[in-house]
C-alpha cells in the first residue's frame, strides 16, 4: 500500500503531526487517518487479540481497525481531526506497530480458539487464570488512560428542541428543511464528519441550529439523544450534549459491508466506500494500484468515483455472472479488467501485495492480481443502531440483505440510507416525509400526507454472498474484536448457536466499532452453519454508545459542583477554628473533633468528653431532622407513623420514639415533642432526614390520606446548639438566658438567650444536663459566639461528633445505623420501653408481632467489657462462642472511655441477655480476644445526671 | 431517562422522581404480612406505580406505566 496525496496541500493548512516518532505532514482539520494514509503509512496498529498487523480499511465511524494513543486518551484514528503538534502512537503493540513482539501469538493462531481463555484458564479444571490473569490482561486492551488528573476540557450541554435531525447527508438536510418550514419550529441538525455538506437553504433560517463534529452516540426513552462533539478549533476536547426532542429523525446513512476471506484483515484491504471518500473528500490515493471486488451494481458509482478523481482502479471483480452493460461499457472505456463470477479467496502481504481470486463455481481456476489496496463494496446495511437503542424494532430486508427499521418508534423516523434508501433522490424524498412528520407530530405542521413508496428493485441488483475464501487461513469476520468464520462455526457447533450467546461466546461486534464492520457478515455466517435464513438468525441488540466516548466526556470533574455540600450557620466558624469536619447525613459538614496544637483525635476527643462530664460543652447539631406536623389528626398520625404512642403526649413535653420498617426493623429514633394539641415537633437522626421527608409524605399521601394533617420538614430552618453538662446551667444564667422555672427533663419551651428568640428542648445524647438550643439559623453564629463567652469562666468547650459518639456509648443509647442491622427490631436493641405495640395500628406492628412470637435466637444489643481494659475492640468484629468457633454477633460501637478509664463496647449477640454475666471471644485478624458480657449501660445507669 | 408526566409540574425528568414500584397493599394483615412485604406481581402490561416527585411538587403520583413498552399509559 503506497498511499499519496491527488492534491498539494495550501500552504496555510500545511501542519505537521508525528505518529510513533515519526513526522508526518498533514493537512489541518483532515483526520489523522486520512493523514496515515497520505504518508503512505500502510501499518498503523495491531489487532486486539492476534496482534497482527492492521490498516486504515474505513471512513469516519466505520473505520474498525486504528485506534491511536495521544496525551489525552485513545481515539480512533478515522475520527480524530489533525491539528499541528498533535502527537499520536500506535497501540496495542510493542515496540511499535511494524514489528511487535505479541505477534508471536498470531502464529499460534491456530490454538486460540472462540472461548480460548475461558477454555483454558477458567473452565472446569482451570485454576490458572489467576495466575495468568495479569500477563493476559498486559496483553489485551487497547491504549492506556491518560495519566493526568484531569485529560480533557469537557463540557457537558443541556438542550431541548422541536424537532432533531441526526445525519447531514442527503436526507437529512431535506429533513431539517422540510421540518424547519414552519419558523416556529425549532430544528436542531448533527453531523458527524468535519466536512459539512449542510445545504445552503438551512444557513437562512434562524430556526435551524446545526452542531458539526457531533456524532450521536445513544438514543434514550422520551426522545432524548447523546451527542459528542469535537470541536476542531479552540481549546475544548468535547462537548457532550443532551438533547431532548419532541420528534427525531434519525438519517444515519449505512456503512459498507465487507468480503470474508483469507487475509482480509490485511494492511490495505479496504472498503470501497472508504477509497472513495478519502479520494473525493480528502484529496488522499489510497494506494497506486486499485482492485475492487463488488456483488452490487450500486457500487460501480464509487469506482467512478475513484476513476474520476485520478486514482488507478486495475481490476473490478464483480461476484455477478451478470453485470449491467453500462458497468461493462464503463470498465472497458476506462481500460478496467473485468472478472464476472469470480471471488476473492486470499490476500497476501504485509502491507498488500496481491490477491488470489477464483470462479465462484470453479474453485480451482485461481487467478492471481497485482495491487497494493482491495476495495471491497459487499452491499450497504443501514445505522439502524439509534433506531433499536431505544427499543425500535428490525425486519430483514430481503432484498437489500439487511436490517431495516420496522415501524414507527418514539415519535423517531428513519430516513433515507439508514431506513434502507439508498439512491439519492429516494433519500431526499424519504427525507422530506420523515422531516415535515417529525413537525406534524411536534405540532408545527399539518398531517404530512402519506409516506413516499419504497423505490422499485434497483435494476442493479445484489447477489447475496459474502464468504468468498476457500474455507483455509484466517477469514475474519470481526476484524476490530479479531473473530473469523471459523470461530463462529465452531461456536455454533460448541451449542452457542443463537445470535447472542454466539456474540458473547466470540466476542463478535464487541469490539469499539460495536460491529459496525462485521455484524452482518457474523450474522451470515452463523446463518449458513445452522442452515437457516438470516431473517431467522435476527440480530443483537444495539445498545449505546454508537461510537467510543470517552471517560472525560462522561465524567463530571465538577467536584464539589456535582455533589455539594450542605453548611450549617456555623461551618464557617468550626472551619476557623481548625476543627476536622466530617460529612454526615446527606452531605452536611460538621465537626469531627477540634484538635489543639499538637492533639490528635484520641487527645482531643479526650479532652473533649472531659469538659462535658466535668464542666460544660457545646456541639453544633444542627444536620439533625427537623419537622414539624401539624394538624388536628397530628397525634394519630404521629401515632401510625411511629411504634412509640405519641398521642397522649401533654403540650411542653417530648417523648423519645421510634420508626420502624415495615418489615419490624428500626428505621429511625428520635424525640418528639409537643408544641400544642394541633402541632408536634419532631426531631430524626441526622442520616435520615431526608429518608423521613419521603416516609411522612407517603405515610400521608398514601397510606392515611384520611388524617388531616399536614408535614412540614425544617431542618435547614433551625440551627441546633446543644449545650451540655453539669455547667450548663451556670452557661446559660451568665447568657441571660430567660426560660421557664419548672423547666424539667423533657420539656420543651420558647424562650430567649444573648438577646434572641429560641425554641429550647432538655434533652440531649451524652447523658448529662442538655439543652437542646434551636435557634433561627440566621441568629446560629452569634448566639454560638455569645453562649462560648459567657461559658469561658466554667470551662466551655466546643466539641465535635468524635466525643459524641464517646458519650453516648458510655450510656448506652442507641445509634440508629450504627447499633442495627437487617433483622434487629425495638426488643432486640432493648428499647421495648419506646415501643408500644398493643397501639390499634402502625407501619410495622405485624412484622413486629411476628417477630415477637419468636423471640428465641434473635440478636441483642449488649454491653461488652474486652478483659484487658486497654484494649479496644475493633468495630464489626464478630463475636465467637468461646466453646465454638460460629459467629454469634458482632461489635457494633467501641470507644475508650476517659470517664470510666476503659475500653467500652456494645454489640449485637445472639440471645445476647440471656449471656449477660458470660464471656465471649471476640474475633481478631490476628486471633482472639476475650470478652465480658453486660448490660449495654456504663455510665449513670439510673440516669441521675441527666434529670439533675 | 424517561419524562415523567406529572400531573401538577408537567413533564420532569426520570431523575427528579423516586420511583416505589407497585402500591403495596394497606392495611397489612397477620396473614398478609408476607406479600405485602415481598410479593410483587410484576406483571407484563400496565401496571400502577407509585412516584414521588421528590424535587418537584414532592407529591405522591399513581401512575399507570407499561412494563413491556416502558412507556407511561396516556
Amino acid at each position: 500500500m503506497s498511499g499519496y496525496r491527488l492534491e498539494s496541500v495550501a500552504q496555510t493548512d500545511r501542519v505537521v503531526v508525528t505518529f510513533d516518532g515519526r513526522p508526518l505532514a498533514a493537512r489541518r482539520g483532515e483526520s489523522l487517518a486520512a493523514t496515515l494514509l497520505a504518508n503512505g503509512v500502510a501499518i498503523a496498529g495491531r489487532s486486539f487479540k492476534y496482534h497482527r498487523p492492521r490498516g486504515i480499511a474505513g471512513y469516519g465511524w466505520c473505520e474498525p481497525n486504528i485506534l491511536v494513543q495521544t496525551a489525552q486518551g485513545t481515539f480512533p484514528a478515522a475520527l480524530l481531526p489533525v491539528a499541528d503538534g498533535l502527537q499520536a502512537r500506535s497501540v496495542n503493540c510493542w515496540p511499535s506497530a511494524r514489528f511487535d513482539v505479541a505477534s508471536l501469538l498470531g502464529a499460534f493462531g491456530a490454538l486460540m480458539p472462540a472461548g480460548f481463555y475461558y477454555k483454558t484458564f477458567r473452565g472446569p479444571r482451570g485454576r490458572l487464570w489467576p495466575l495468568f490473569e495479569p500477563a493476559i490482561r498486559a496483553l489485551a486492551g487497547l491504549g492506556t488512560l491518560p495519566k493526568t488528573e484531569k485529560p480533557l476540557a469537557s463540557l457537558k450541554r443541556f438542550a431541548h428542541c422541536d424537532v432533531l435531525v441526526i445525519g447531514g447527508g442527503p436526507a437529512g438536510i431535506a429533513a431539517a428543511e422540510a421540518a424547519s418550514n414552519n419558523p416556529a419550529a425549532r430544528v436542531w441538525l448533527i453531523e458527524a464528519l468535519g466536512i459539512s455538506v449542510t445545504a445552503a437553504a438551512l444557513r437562512n433560517r434562524p430556526n435551524v441550529r446545526v452542531l458539526h463534529d457531533t456524532i450521536a452516540t445513544g438514543r434514550y426513552d422520551g426522545g432524548l439523544v447523546v451527542a459528542l462533539e469535537r470541536p476542531c478549533t479552540g481549546n475544548l476536547e468535547t462537548r457532550l450534549w443532551k438533547i431532548r426532542a419532541r420528534s427525531i429523525v434519525i438519517a444515519t446513512g449505512a456503512f459498507e459491508r465487507p468480503f470474508v476471506f483469507d487475509g482480509n484483515d490485511r494492511p490495505g484491504v479496504m472498503l470501497l466506500t472508504a477509497v472513495a471518500a478519502y479520494a473525493s473528500r480528502d484529496k488522499v490515493a489510497c494506494g497506486r494500484r486499485v482492485v475492487a471486488v463488488v456483488n452490487n451494481g450500486a457500487a460501480y458509482a464509487e469506482i467512478a468515483v475513484l476513476s474520476a478523481a485520478g486514482v488507478t482502479v486495475a481490476a473490478i471483480v464483480d461476484l455477478r455472472a451478470k453485470i449491467e452493460l453500462e458497468h461493462r461499457n464503463f470498465a472497458a472505456r476506462n481500460g478496467i479488467a473485468l472478472y464476472p463470477r469470480h471471488g476473492v479467496v486470499a490476500a497476501f502481504g504485509v502491507p498488500l501485495r496481491k490477491i488470489r481470486i477464483a470462479p465462484l463455481d470453479s474453485p480451482a481456476n485461481t487467478v492471481e492480481l497485482d495491487c497494493d489496496t482491495l476495495a471491497m463494496a459487499g452491499g450497504l446495511t443501514p445505522a439502524v443502531h439509534l433506531h433499536s437503542h431505544a427499543g425500535g424494532k428490525l425486519r430483514f430486508d430481503e432484498m437489500t440483505a439487511a436490517f431495516v427499521p420496522d415501524g414507527l418508534h418514539d415519535n423517531c423516523w428513519s430516513a433515507g440510507a439508514c431506513n434502507g434508501r439508498y439512491e439519492q433522490e429516494a433519500a431526499e424524498a424519504d427525507g422530506r416525509y420523515a422531516g415535515r412528520a417529525a413537525s406534524a407530530a411536534a405540532g408545527f405542521a399539518a398531517s404530512p400526507g402519506s409516506r413516499p413508496e419504497a423505490p422499485a428493485p434497483p435494476a442493479c441488483e445484489l447477489l447475496a454472498r459474502w464468504e468468498t475464501g476457500d474455507g483455509t487461513g484466517k477469514a475474519f469476520v470481526d476484524v476490530a474484536a479479531d473473530v473469523t468464520a471459523d470461530d463462529i462455526r465452531l461456536a455454533v457447533h460448541e451449542g452457542y448457536d443463537s445470535v447472542e450467546l454466539m456474540k458473547r461466546y466470540t466476542t463478535a461486534g464487541m469490539a469499539p466499532d460495536q460491529g459496525r464492520f462485521g455484524n452482518m457478515n457474523a450474522i451470515d455466517v452463523l446463518a449458513r452453519a445452522r442452515d437457516i435464513a438470516p431473517a431467522a438468525a435476527g440480530t443483537t441488540t444495539y445498545r449505546p454508545p454508537f461510537a467510543p466516548l470517552p471517560f472525560g466526556a462522561i465524567a463530571d470533574f465538577g467536584g464539589a459542583l456535582l455533589k455539594p455540600s450542605r453548611t450549617t450557620a456555623l461551618t464557617a466558624w468550626h472551619e476557623a477554628e481548625n476543627a476536622v469536619m466530617y460529612e454526615a447525613g446527606a452531605n452536611w459538614r460538621r465537626p469531627g473533633y477540634y484538635p489543639r496544637a499538637d492533639e490528635n483525635l484520641e487527645a482531643a476527643t479526650r479532652r473533649e468528653c472531659r469538659a462535658v462530664r466535668n464542666a460544660a460543652g457545646i456541639y453544633d447539631s444542627s444536620p439533625l431532622g427537623k419537622f414539624e406536623i401539624v394538624g388536628r389528626d397530628a397525634g394519630a398520625f404521629l401515632d401510625f407513623v411511629y411504634c412509640t404512642r405519641l398521642s397522649d403526649l401533654k403540650p411542653g413535653l417530648g417523648r423519645y420514639g421510634l420508626q420502624l420498617h415495615e418489615d419490624g426493623r428500626l428505621f429511625d429514633d428520635g424525640i418528639v415533642f409537643r408544641l400544642a394539641p394541633d402541632r408536634f415537633f419532631v426531631t430524626t437522626t441526622t442520616g435520615n432526614a431526608e429518608a423521613c421527608v419521603q416516609r411522612f409524605t407517603y405515610a400521608r399521601q398514601i397510606l392515611r390520606p384520611d388524617l388531616d394533617v399536614h408535614v412540614l420538614p425544617t431542618t435547614e430552618q433551625w440551627a441546633d446548639l446543644v449545650l451540655c453538662g453539669p455547667r450548663a446551667r451556670d452557661v446559660l444564667k451568665a447568657a441571660e438566658a430567660e426560660l421557664p422555672a419548672d423547666f424539667g427533663f423533657m420539656s420543651i419551651a420558647d424562650g430567649r438567650i444573648a438577646g434572641h428568640d429560641v425554641r429550647v428542648a432538655r434533652a440531649g445524647f451524652t447523658g448529662e444536663v442538655s439543652f437542646e438550643i434551636f435557634a433561627p439559623a440566621s441568629a446560629a453564629p452569634d448566639l454560638w459566639r455569645r453562649l462560648l463567652e459567657a461559658g469561658k469562666t466554667y470551662g466551655l468547650t466546643p466539641v465535635g461528633s468524635e466525643a459524641n459518639h464517646v458519650l453516648r456509648i458510655e450510656k448506652g443509647y442507641v445509634s440508629v445505623g450504627h447499633d442495627c442491622d437487617g433483622i434487629a427490631d425495638p426488643d432486640d436493641l432493648g428499647l421495648r420501653f419506646a415501643a408500644h405495640i398493643d397501639k390499634t395500628d402502625f407501619i410495622g406492628k405485624q412484622a413486629v408481632l411476628r417477630n415477637r412470637a419468636d423471640p428465641d435466637g434473635r440478636p441483642e444489643r449488649v454491653g461488652l467489657l474486652a478483659r484487658d481494659r486497654n484494649f479496644v475492640l475493633p468495630e464489626g468484629a464478630a463475636i465467637l462462642k468461646t466453646d465454638a468457633a460460629a459467629t454469634r454477633g458482632y461489635v457494633t460501637a467501641s470507644c475508650w472511655s476517659d470517664t470510666l478509664g476503659r475500653s467500652l463496647a456494645m454489640g449485637l449477640l445472639e440471645d445476647g441477655r440471656k449471656h449477660i454475666g458470660g464471656d465471649v471471644a471476640i474475633s481478631l485478624p490476628g486471633g482472639i480476644a476475650h470478652a465480658t458480657v453486660v448490660a449495654p449501660v456504663f455510665f449513670d445507669p439510673k440516669g441521675e445526671r441527666q434529670r439533675g | 431517562m424517561q419524562l415523567v408526566p406529572c400531573p401538577h409540574c408537567g413533564p420532569r425528568e426520570q431523575g427528579e422522581f423516586v420511583c416505589l414500584g407497585e402500591a403495596p397493599a394497606h392495611p397489612v394483615s397477620h396473614e398478609s404480612l408476607a406479600r405485602h412485604l415481598y410479593g410483587r406481581v410484576n406483571a407484563k402490561g400496565v401496571s400502577v406505580e407509585l412516584w414521588w416527585h421528590r424535587h418537584g411538587c414532592r407529591q405522591w403520583l399513581r401512575l399507570p406505566r407499561d412494563s413491556a413498552t416502558n412507556r407511561f399509559a396516556p
